[in-house]
């Protein structure tokens, strides 16, 4: 079975649910200076060690819901995403993709963190989780075949295929510039960067291992 | 047999640690650059590299020559090249696209290394770690290749982060030099690790498994002894924060 999907879809529409991890609320904060109560969170969640005081205040005084998730094994970021599918259920949201703003810039611990918490994704939730922050994106795909359509216009050039956690045995693509034919993919043989499309606007991937694509967001 | 390693070492402003430096396409740091480039034994910049090299010492680039500029020149700028090519660095193009500009900056060096007959410590690379994500994970590659390249232990730094790969066996790491910031980690990069254990941690492990999906160390810190040990089964990506 093949999976589809537009990564940079979601760039176009707007969100059904909204959420902060802890001192992403102080982000949130200071982007939308001057008219922050026309952005409030649905949720803020985390263990609150980041976010600051008058910011926790000001979302709470108008009304956000903010869930104190004190587990110290997971991420603020996986806390999130487990709160945000029980929100989902609830609600019984139809939902094609979460997105997720930041993580992959600072800290290389905390960057190495948000992939781990892709990897958790998929215990935590069916819908697909993106995580995008400046130029960046990163998708796991799972093992089997992928269809992912690159023509929003919203691509930039460059894209790759990392075997962070594992390596992969058979990687076969189409729709790049760099195909693979059934190749190992694996840190000290082949990684694939710097890779680019071949213009058809669609990429397919067949894995046999959990594999990272990630691509260019055009700015 | 137990690897000592200070990795933090090279940005004390006193001291005989003799490495090399690579400069790397990325934001540069004034801090990190003043204080490595005068105690470096070589310097070298791949590709862009020599672009940011050429603004970071603005009015004075003539005191900043690197011993070489290598790669594919594709983002180099022109007035950047020719400025150093007429102060007479040394400009080697290599075309092979299967590896990447800091790949194959190694190459040279480790060539240039055993030339001069030099004494290294350590090799220094300045940038690798922000911007491009798939840039960053080249990075990771290249110092798993680099085990092949050259004997020397490679870090990568760029702002607050360092990353140096362990190789499987005993590591002993030095980290008291009073430059570490907070956070470390432990990353399985590229491959689970089967078997894990490490003393000087907060969080220690004791013949743990690391594997994404499973468990990652990470915004992990020191428990005050100055020395961190880890003893791995498989390569393992250290990663700790530098004071700002």
């Amino acid at each position: 079975m093949e999976h589809a999907f537009t990564p940079l879809e979601c760039l176009l529409p707007a969100a059904a649910l909204r959420a902060c991890a802890d001192g992403g609320a102080n982000r949130l904060y200071h982007i939308t200076e001057g008219s922050q109560e026309r952005f409030l969170p649905d949720y803020i969640s985390g263990d609150f060690d980041s976010i600051q005081p008058e910011v926790k205040e000001f979302y709470k005084v108008k009304g956000c819901e903010l869930i104190e998730t004190m587990d110290q094994d997971l991420t603020d970021f996986t806390k999130c995403l487990q709160i945000l599918q029980k929100k989902i259920e609830k609600k019984g949201l139809q939902i094609d993709v979460i997105v997720t703003l930041g993580g992959l810039g600072g800290r290389f611990d905390q960057t190495m963190a948000s992939v781990e918490t892709l990897f958790h994704a998929t215990n935590i939730t069916p819908f697909p989780v993106i995580v995008i922050q400046e130029c960046s994106l990163i998708y796991l795909l799972q093992p089997g075949k992928h269809k992912l359509r690159v023509d929003t216009g919203l691509e930039g050039t460059w894209c790759g295929l990392i075997p962070i956690g594992n390596s992969c045995e058979s990687v076969t693509t189409t729709g790049l510039k760099w195909n693979l034919t059934n190749q190992v993919l694996k840190f000290g043989t082949l990684v694939s960067t710097s890779n680019t499309y071949d213009g058809s606007g669609i990429v397919t991937v067949d894995t046999d291992k959990p594999l990272l694509w990630t691509m260019a967001i055009k700015r």
